[in-house]
């Protein structure tokens, strides 16, 4: 167990590797020449140039990924293009905002999730459960950030329930803050509460036709104990592998919540930076986001080692 | 990661008594679906006006007989619009499906056939592209290529590829040990004439069978790089560049910003709609 397990956290180098030389090449997708396209029409030859020196393309690719890397290593992400603004404490100011969006959402997600699939099965092939099923497909068709727009006029503007855009810093308060970022984690979590919903209805349907559920049943346990203490603890199995995927989805939505709630997290950065092809600040917050979900990844897939020891020996 | 099949979206399980539901939502889901492509295919016999026509003397409308959804900030008409909106976002939905079949189904014939180091690496480099958030690795491919729609497109279908590779995967690994590919070695065919005669068209259906689903979800991604200003560029309509513009008048026009993104539910759901009941379809010959 103890050799798989360290060969699993091992596979994550190699992977981070691969992943970052993916980043690099970012700047080699640039059509034509990079520093001229990023300078602009109007720019200056000799801006040009010193763009090219700054951007490292005076070298050759080898050795400029290597410098990046060094760089990175040594905690320096890079200046933007656009303002000389430090990339790195651009994110350490923005990756917090974003990590506890995405931590709220996720939370929600598990919640609304886990408690709809269980209704959903226990009442299988009824009016609930046919509701339920209707509005996971709807929450898997709608746009997120559609629904967070409409949110935002009718219970922000419309009714003032929450603050329309921004986050309110814990430092004002902590019912504030939580006020603030309810709305934006709701509007995130629709996605992967619908995704956690039709896995846990799945995987609850399959445990109560079981044969040992059958048992407790004929042994005359309570409707309560059998629901919470033997079929739920099996349905968290297929709930935590479908984690990275919500996860990773949920870090991917930020881009487009951030950006309707007017909020300053990494997914603003990201998009912000994109649009002026802020090519440092792109590469860094890819690199911070890719190192975020493989980290994890390897959090979920060692979690569900200890959960389900089956898997232990088999190839993965 | 396991080498089992992923689909994106996990399929409704232990029977609804769908079957019995008739086939009313297929067919509405059909129906919708056609309307589209023919307003895709024809937009100017369609709208009742011009999408990019001006009529300052008519700003932000409310529904009404002469503009059935209403006008825009600078008096556009919604409707027509919309209409014409369908046009990139089927090519849109097309460009990145085909991206993602050629690039897919290739990645993971390729690793399903040759197995051993290939097969190991292959599919670790998709589980390494799939770790990239989908619609952020979109944005970063699209605006450093150039970001029109097409190149947006490529870039939707890239990031759906490494999903269609592992689905691929799934069914060559069950065709592989099959005896007709054993005899087509023994008659002397070559690699390639077994992978592509062979292998890919008997291993191709589940890879099929979520087809409309990836439709769906690059559908929705299309519409939200288009709100964040990355792919088609105003003032051409398209529905998710018609959300973007909305959103700064949603408190004197609610109306503008709902239209839209029905139009998107309606569309995407309509593909769930034709996805599920292919995968049931397919789970009843299959038996």
């Amino acid at each position: 167990m103890l050799k798989a397990t360290i060969l699993r956290i091992l596979v994550i180098i190699p992977s981070i590797f691969v992943a970052s030389i993916m980043i690099f090449a970012l700047v080699y997708l640039i059509p034509g020449d990079a520093a001229s396209s990023i300078a602009g029409p109007e720019a200056t030859l000799d801006q040009i140039d010193a763009l090219r020196a700054k951007l490292g393309l005076d070298q050759p690719p080898v050795e400029q990924y290597f410098t990046w890397l060094g760089h990175i290593f040594q905690g320096d992400l890079g200046t933007s293009f656009v303002n000389n603004a430090n990339v790195a404490d651009q994110i350490a100011l923005r990756l917090p905002i974003t990590f506890e969006l995405a931590l709220w959402a996720f939370g929600l997600a598990l919640v609304i999730g886990t408690i709809t699939g269980v209704v959903a099965a226990i009442y299988r092939g009824g009016l609930l459960d046919k509701i339920i099923l209707r509005l996971t497909g709807l929450g898997l068709a709608v746009p997120e950030f559609w629904v967070a727009m409409i949110a935002i006029a009718v219970l922000a503007v419309q009714l003032g329930i929450f603050p329309a855009v921004g986050i309110v810093p814990w430092s004002a308060g902590w019912a504030e803050h939580l006020r603030s970022i309810f709305l934006p984690s709701l509007m995130l979590s629709i996605g992967g509460s619908a995704i956690i919903a039709r896995i846990t209805r799945n995987s609850m349907i399959e445990v109560l036709s079981s044969s040992y559920i059958r048992t407790e049943w004929a042994l005359g346990l309570g409707r309560g104990k059998i629901y919470s203490a033997f079929a739920l603890k099996n349905v968290s199995i297929p709930v935590i592998t479908a984690t990275g995927l919500v996860l990773s989805q949920l870090l991917g939505g930020t881009v487009l919540i951030e950006t309707v709630f007017n909020i300053p997290g990494m997914g603003s950065f990201i998009v912000s930076s994109a649009l002026v092809k802020d090519i440092p600040a792109i590469q860094a917050s890819l690199l911070i986001v890719v190192l975020l979900v493989m980290l994890l990844n390897l959090v979920i897939d060692l979690s569900y080692r200890v959960l389900d020891p089956r898997t232990i020996g088999a190839r993965r | 990661m396991t080498y089992v099949s992923t689909p994106v979206l996990p399929a409704i399980e232990g029977g609804t008594s769908r079957r019995r539901l008739s086939t009313v939502g297929l067919w509405v889901a059909v129906g919708w679906l056609a309307l589209m492509v023919l307003c895709a295919a024809v937009p100017f016999w369609i709208a009742p006006y011009d999408p990019l026509e001006q009529h300052l003397d008519q700003l932000l409308e409310l529904p009404s007989a002469a503009h059935w959804l209403g006008t825009d900030e600078v008096g556009r008409d919604v409707l027509s619009r919309l209409i014409w909106g369908a046009r990139p976002a089927l090519i849109g939905v097309t460009i990145s499906l085909g991206t993602a079949l050629v690039v897919g189904v290739l990645w993971g014939l390729i690793a399903g056939y040759v197995r051993g180091i290939v097969e190991t690496l292959l599919m670790r480099f998709a589980d390494i592209v799939l770790s990239f958030p989908a619609i952020i690795l979109c944005i970063a491919l699209a605006t450093t290529l150039g970001g029109s729609l097409a190149v947006t497109m490529f870039a939707v279908g890239f990031s759906l590829s490494p999903s269609v590779a592992r689905l691929m995967l799934s069914g060559v690994v069950v065709v592989r040990q099959r005896e007709f590919v054993e005899a087509s070695r023994m008659y002397g065919f070559g690699i390639w004439h077994r992978m592509f005669r062979h292998v890919a068209p008997n291993a191709i259906l589940p890879v099929l069978v979520q087809l409309t689903i990836f439709a769906g979800v690059s559908l929705l991604a299309q519409t939200g790089l288009a709100f964040l200003g990355v792919g088609i560029q105003p003032p051409e309509a398209s529905w998710g560049s018609s959300l973007g513009e909305s959103f700064a008048y949603i408190n004197y026009d609610p109306w503008l910003t709902v239209f839209p993104g029905v139009i998107v539910v309606l569309t995407v759901l309509s593909f769930y709609e034709l996805g599920d009941r292919l995968r049931d379809r397919v789970a009843v010959t299959s038996r």
